[in-house]
């Protein structure tokens, strides 16, 4: 017989508290979780811990383009859905490879720049022989984003990245981390427009 | 010796900076051919759109297993089993009991009859921000973690500007019971200046003695649970305690 298992899925900032230190410092903490109505799981997966490898495969070594200079922004501190699905997936990658907080910078550079995307699912993984950092977003209608950028091209605004269907690959080219998002949030617009 | 924690009556807060736990057990390791491959398949069959094949599983050795959102995570070994609850999923222990109750499904199906060890894990993270770097860590850690944590920290780390991060163990056992109790505590120090910089708890108790029977593990998961919630109240201040409610 079929079981159905419930989690709660409701995930907010519920509440902040501040305290000044006896050198005058203000700090603000943060609690990051809420009690919440059950949900139940809809379904399982079974983890492939070989997307982000092969799609790292299957873009350019590295980026070709012009060196732009741009900001390395600050990680959101905005946890909304997919800022703490973000964060999940870093401690995931952490947890599995404790050396990959060495490519922090990376990640806050590539997930910072693309924003707030509707992911159902963000799965991070990295090369670190490389030095290749890669996050995918599982989009609607089982389409996946492979995004790559090598640690060596911190220094310009470009990031490789693949579009999939399943497992069919639509799309492989290298973009600015603005315009990536841009297009991103345009298509998102559409598809809304269309529903 | 007994751990130092006061017993505390449970409930459930509102506010929490937990952010997943985990109960992990181990036993000798089960060769393919001594399993039952219709047992096995009965048990993943639960797993709903994951389409698990015993025969598969058994090929592999393992497998890991998510929900949908991500907040259920249960890996399967032929040496061990681990469920893992994040937040949004975890709201007590016993309402997780469904989810424990997965780990004692797999022994049984794998005709586990003795657990080598087991663990239970708690971690948290209480995020911050500051609105200027010259402070001193042990400061803004003793406005979170008790007396006999920070007697870990030096009295002088530095300045939060000069750190890096910092962690330190806290470590008791309880030989009567036969577990061991840890705790890890520090600063983690993000490279954006006072943006996703955290402290962070990590609460653990395991075995410390020989095997016991496969049917203890939610009795000891239970007790193993209540002990970490007097370990929490007991390494986190009261004025925090009391934000949480």
């Amino acid at each position: 017989m079929k079981k159905t298992l419930y989690t709660a899925q409701t995930f907010t900032m519920r509440a902040a508290f501040m305290k000044k230190l006896r050198t005058g410092a203000m700090i603000t903490f943060m609690f990051t979780a809420t009690i919440a109505s059950a949900t139940p799981v809809e379904r399982y997966e079974v983890m492939r811990d070989n997307v982000a490898t092969e799609t790292i495969a299957t873009v350019p070594a590295k980026s070709t383009q012009t060196k732009n200079s741009i900001p390395v922004e600050i990680l959101a501190d905005s946890y909304s859905a997919l800022g703490f699905k973000t964060m999940q997936a870093y401690d995931r990658l952490v947890e599995r490879c404790p050396q990959a907080t060495e490519m922090e910078p990376v990640m806050r550079f590539v997930t910072e720049g693309i924003g707030d995307v509707d992911a159902e699912r963000v799965v991070m993984d990295c090369d670190l022989e490389n030095k290749v950092f890669n996050v995918s977003y599982k989009l609607h209608d089982d389409m996946l984003l492979s995004v790559s950028k090598p640690f060596e091209t911190m220094d310009d605004a470009f990031v490789m990245f693949n579009v999939y269907h399943g497992r069919d690959l639509l799309l492989s080219d290298s973009a600015s981390i603005e315009l990536l998002s841009e297009y991103i949030h345009d298509v998102e617009e559409r598809i809304k427009e269309l529903a | 010796m007994a751990y130092p924690f006061k017993p505390v009556e449970h409930q459930v807060y509102r506010n929490t900076f937990l952010k997943d736990v985990r109960v992990a057990v181990e036993f000798r390791k089960v060769e393919e051919k001594d399993t039952d491959k219709a047992k096995l398949q009965r048990f993943f069959d639960q797993f709903h759109g994951a389409g698990i094949e015993s025969s598969d599983f058994l090929a592999k050795g393992g497998i890991n297993v998510f929900s949908n959102d991500q907040n259920v995570g249960l890996s399967f070994g032929m040496n061990y089993a681990e469920v893992k609850l994040s937040t949004p999923a975890y709201t007590s222990f016993d309402a997780a009991m469904p989810f424990w109750n997965m780990l004692t499904g797999y022994l049984e199906a794998l005709g586990v009859k003795t657990v080598v060890r087991m663990m239970v894990r708690k971690y948290s993270a209480l995020y911050f921000k500051s609105d200027n770097e010259d402070y001193d860590v042990r400061d803004l850690m003793s406005e979170v973690f008790c007396k006999d944590l920070m007697k870990l920290i030096p009295t002088t780390p530095g300045t939060y500007k000069a750190l890096s991060g910092m962690e330190k163990t806290w470590t008791a056992r309880d030989e009567e019971n036969g577990t061991v109790f840890n705790a890890v505590f520090g600063i983690k120090k993000s490279d954006s200046v006072g943006k996703s910089d955290h402290l962070t708890l990590v609460t653990s108790i395991e075995t410390d003695g020989d095997g016991f029977d496969a049917d203890e593990v939610i009795d000891r998961a239970q007790a193993y649970n209540k002990i970490l919630f007097d370990a929490f109240h007991w390494c986190v201040k009261k004025e925090i305690i009391e934000k949480m409610q």
